[in-house]
């Protein structure tokens, strides 16, 4: 019986991570690290824009939808995004929102669209529907526009205001 | 959620690229968060004689932003005869404030409603019974009774009409003035019942519709 082929993966807080090769492949950027090495070593591949708190669930990602491949996410979304992503991917997102913006760069850095679609469209729905007040508060935002710049914006957009 | 590169925004905007609202929140959120969403909504389209700036509502699907919102509306006039046989049907009004075009044609769809505000209710057409196309009026009065009325206004953009129009349906009646150098058409119609239309809307069905049907020309 031939052993699972792994891959070390160091974070850029220096950590750790052994993954099977099969897995980690989903990422497009270790893929192609993996096509220019050795293919009889333990490579060790260092992710250097990625802590290991993202890295783990970047991991954590891998290794189960390597098994159950993701399905499309239809764009623009259709509603809510828990109503077109599974029970798991449901309880993946469960995460404060700093781990996300992480995740979505881990994910782009990594080459990893699913992910990438993912985490994206998670945060295309915590958006959705809300005001600029909203907007800001959510993810610290400053509003830098004076009354004057933000009157235009208002104006140009103002059919949207329209009963 | 600003840390994030201007390239990823962009894909979390499109993700809900449809919901105008929330664009215009993203884009009152913040000067770089406006500027990611000015850059992918406007953009420069090459016309025969000219490129000009227009609103992306989708990857090249282009509108132009109306700058008269009082005047350009159609509606669907509800008759006060007695014999009307849908109680509680109020006048349908349209308002457009920006008009889907393809750079290509020269042609305005008039059945694109993405920004558009409607009210009322008419009943006698069910396949389109709260929106009106644009350039279009009905009215179910009595014969010859024009008293259905639309309005379209280029004013203020670099386009003017080129458009055709007919009057159509049981005893119909209507008319359509052109002003302003081709740039405004004031429509009446009606009938028992009848419409006034773009004439590239040849049935009751086009009518009702709508198409890409309207002409334009740069001004």
């Amino acid at each position: 019986m031939s052993e699972t082929k792994q891959v070390e993966l160091t974070s850029k807080d220096k950590v750790s991570f052994k993954v099977d090769r099969d897995v980690i492949l989903m990422s497009g950027l270790v893929k192609d690290m993996l096509e220019e090495g050795d293919e009889d070593e333990t490579p060790i591949i260092p992710i250097p824009n990625v802590d290991s708190k993202p890295l783990q669930k970047v991991i954590e990602y891998c290794q189960y939808h390597h098994k159950e491949p993701a399905q499309e996410i239809e764009k623009p979304l259709k509603g809510k995004i828990e109503d077109v992503i599974c029970d798991w991917d449901k309880k993946f997102l469960e995460i404060d929102q700093s781990l996300l913006i992480e995740l979505i760069m881990a994910a782009n850095y990594l080459n990893i669209k699913d992910l990438l679609d993912l985490t994206c469209a998670k945060v295309a729905s915590m958006i959705k529907g809300k005001s600029p007040e909203q907007i800001r508060e959510m993810f610290g935002i400053e509003n830098d526009f004076t009354p004057e710049e933000e009157a235009k914006i208002r104006e140009e957009n103002k059919w949207c205001e329209e009963a | 959620m600003l840390e994030l590169p201007d390239e990823i925004l962009l894909t979390i905007f499109l993700m809900i690229e449809d919901d105008d609202k929330t664009w215009r929140s993203l884009m009152l959120t913040c000067k770089s968060l406006k500027t990611i969403c000015y850059d992918y909504r406007y953009q420069m389209v090459n016309f025969p004689k000219a490129t000009i700036k227009l609103y992306q509502g989708k990857p090249n699907q282009y509108y132009i932003s109306l700058v008269q919102f009082d005047t350009n509306y159609s509606t669907y006039k509800i008759p006060h005869r007695m014999d009307w046989p849908h109680p509680g049907n109020t006048d349908v009004i349209t308002r457009w404030f920006k008009l889907r075009v393809d750079p290509k044609t020269m042609l305005i769809h008039t059945s694109d409603y993405r920004f558009t505000r409607s009210t009322g209710r008419c009943s006698h057409h069910p396949e389109s019974e709260t929106q009106i196309p644009y350039a279009s009026c009905f009215g179910c009065e009595s014969p010859g009774c024009d008293d259905a009325k639309a309005c379209c206004d280029l004013t203020g953009t670099r386009f003017k009409f080129n458009a055709k129009f007919h009057h159509d349906g049981c005893a119909s009646n209507g008319s359509w003035k052109f002003e302003k150098h081709n740039k405004k058409i004031k429509l009446t119609g009606g009938g028992y019942c009848g419409w006034t239309t773009p004439l590239a809307a040849k049935t009751e069905i086009d009518a009702v519709l709508g198409g890409w049907y309207v002409g334009i020309e740069l001004d």
